[in-house]
Formats: C-alpha cells, sequence, structure tokens
C-alpha cells in the first residue's frame, strides 16, 4: 500500500479522516511479548500482564467496533505481533471484515517459505520489518539479540518470495546513522519501501535509558544534508528535459 | 465493451470510505488505494443503494445532477465503470 501514488492519496486521507474524527488506520499492540530485547523499546517490560491482556473474543470487539466506525486499514503490531498467541485467529478475522491489513515486525518468527505463504493467504498484504543496519553488529547491538539480523534478513527474502509488499523500518539511532545511506540503498535495489525515523521516546514508565541511543544535533543535520541533496538528484533524474 | 443490458454491482472485498464528498476505495488484491472525485462518488453511493444499476441509469443520474449533455454523461460513466472493473472494484453481470 505504501508505493509513492498510494502515500500521497493515504496521506490526503489520513488528515481528512482526522478533521472528521473517523480512525481511517488501526495499529493493534497485540502483545508485549517480544523476542527482541531493543535497546530503543519504548515497552518497559517483554511480558504480557495477565490483567491487562484482551481475550481473543475482546480483539474480535475491537475490530467489529473498528469497523462500524469506518476503519479500512489495519496494522498488526507488538511486542511482536506473531508472538500473540491469538495472532493468527485476529490476522482471519481482520482479513474476514475487510480490512486491508498488514503489520509491523522483526521476522524472527518467519523461518520458512510456509510461514511467509500462511502469511499471504492468510490476507497480510504489507510486511514493515524492524531493520537498523546491513552491518549485523550494529542490528545485534540495537536488538541485544546475536543472529537477529541474519533472521530479519532471511524473513525479509521470504516475504518476497511470497509476493508481499516489503518494507524497512529503520530506526535513527546514533550507532546506526553513519551507514543507513547503505541500508536505504539496498532496499531501493531489492524494491523495498525505506523508512527512517529519528523519534526515540522514553519507556512508557518514563525510564529514560532509550534516550541514550539518540543521534546527536551534529549526525542529524549530516544526515539531513545528505537525505536532501539524494532526493534532488533523484528529482532532477526525473525531469523530463 | 458496454452493453445495455449489464448491470454493475460493487465488489464488497473492497474497504471504502467516503468523506466529503469523495470516496477512497482500497484494493487489497492490488494493493492500491483509489480515490473518487464528487461526480464518481455521487455515482458510488447510488450503487450502494440501488444494487445493480445500469449504464443508463448511471448516465441519466450522471447528466441530470451535474447538468451535462448525455453523451458527455455517457463517455464519463464509461470511463468510470471501465477503470473500476478493471481494477476488480465493480463486478459487471447481465441484467
Amino acid at each position: 500500500m505504501a508505493t509513492p501514488q498510494n502515500l500521497d492519496i493515504l496521506n490526503k486521507w489520513r488528515l481528512k479522516s482526522s478533521a472528521s474524527w473517523i480512525p481511517l488506520q488501526a495499529s493493534l499492540e497485540l502483545t508485549n511479548r517480544c523476542n527482541e530485547r531493543c535497546q530503543h523499546c519504548y515497552i518497559p517490560s517483554f511480558k504480557d500482564d495477565p490483567k491487562k491482556v484482551l481475550s481473543l473474543h475482546d480483539w474480535y470487539l475491537v475490530l467489529d467496533k473498528l469497523k462500524k466506525a469506518g476503519t479500512l486499514y489495519i496494522v498488526l503490531m507488538g511486542g511482536e505481533a506473531m508472538l500473540s498467541p491469538f495472532f493468527w485467529d485476529i490476522l482471519k478475522y481482520s482479513h474476514s471484515k475487510g480490512f486491508h491489513t498488514s503489520m509491523i515486525t522483526n521476522g524472527m518468527k518467519i523461518k520458512t517459505q510456509e510461514t511467509a505463504d500462511k502469511l499471504r493467504n492468510f490476507g497480510i498484504k504489507q510486511m514493515s520489518f524492524s531493520l537498523y543496519s546491513l552491518k549485523p553488529h550494529v542490528h545485534d547491538f540495537l536488538t541485544r539479540v546475536k543472529g537477529s539480523h541474519q533472521k530479519t534478513i532471511k524473513a525479509i527474502e521470504l516475504c518476497q518470495n511470497a509476493g508481499l509488499e516489503v518494507g524497512v523500518n529503520a530506526l535513527l539511532t546514533n550507532a546506526n546513522i553513519d551507514d543507513i545511506f547503505d541500508l536505504e540503498d539496498w532496499c531501493i535495489e531489492k524494491n523495498i519501501v525505506f523508512k527512517a525515523d529519528p523519534t526515540i521516546t522514553p519507556k512508557l514508565d518514563g525510564n529514560l535509558d532509550p534516550l541514550k541511543l539518540r543521534a546527536s544535533k551534529e549526525q542529524l543535520l549530516y544526515f539531513l544534508e545528505l537525505e536532501q541533496k539524494n532526493s534532488q538528484k533523484v528529482n532532477q533524474s526525473q525531469r523530463p528535459i | 465493451m458496454f452493453y445495455q443490458n449489464k448491470t454493475y454491482k460493487i465488489n464488497t472485498d473492497n474497504p471504502w470510505q467516503c468523506m466529503d464528498q469523495e470516496t477512497i476505495i482500497l484494493s487489497p488484491k492490488s494493493n492500491k488505494a483509489h480515490e473518487l472525485n464528487k461526480a464518481g462518488t455521487y455515482l458510488w453511493n447510488h450503487m450502494q443503494e440501488n444494487n445493480t444499476p445500469s449504464l443508463n441509469e448511471l448516465t441519466e443520474l450522471l447528466s441530470v445532477k451535474f447538468n451535462i449533455n448525455g453523451i458527455e454523461a455517457k463517455t464519463d460513466t464509461e470511463l468510470f465503470l471501465k477503470s473500476l472493473i478493471e481494477q476488480q472494484i465493480l463486478v459487471e453481470s447481465d441484467s
């Protein structure tokens, strides 16, 4: 869904829908459980609180209400969405209700072509992967899970083979900002939608540790200047005369 | 090619939303977002209410509502239907 033409339309409609109080898009955090331990994550615990967790029936009601409210587009996320015991049921129900369904994932649970194909068959259209660098040691440093880089790259490949539209969400930190353009080039080469975001917030319980990863002002300025130059180059090359 | 004895129905697989006399339609099969302008939305809303209108019916509606001559209205309606059928947003069937 995130092609340039679609983005123009969707951005316009995001503004229209927020003015009309219609939640055109909804992001569902299915679980806090996660198989990575990202240093920058805003979720304080990697476990679900049994007192707060929703049942499958609750999730069905949420989707029913969103349908009534006019929502078209659902994003499944977490923690790691695929670690929710209800992930496949919720995905199937979302698809059956006619929502356009996508997800944000680290891909660690997508180990076989069968799983990637199942995602497509259950109605997923777009996958956004959290990938922070092409350098395994940089990515693994941020996720604090050795080998996570290799698994995410493999999952991206499997999902592309399954015909899913794939995107990469790269958080900009002081650990990966120096080689972020290599990641962007790789994405362009692989026909992957690339998005870099410098926003790092404290954890939901007020813990400020994630902020230590914020890129410095100098790093961000350098990044923005380079990004602007790159985008000017693209614009010039697309001019008809 | 459009025939007088065809009717057109909305494919309910595609989520859509109308706001401010415009419509957005998501097409999960092609993974695309489509937008209808004011005239398109007028026809779309009619198709919501009257499940399977014909080309003539839609042409007449467009002509009256937007005060345009019949030939122009028919050309516009045909383009509208053709484009949405190609995107599998509408289904054509025999009346």
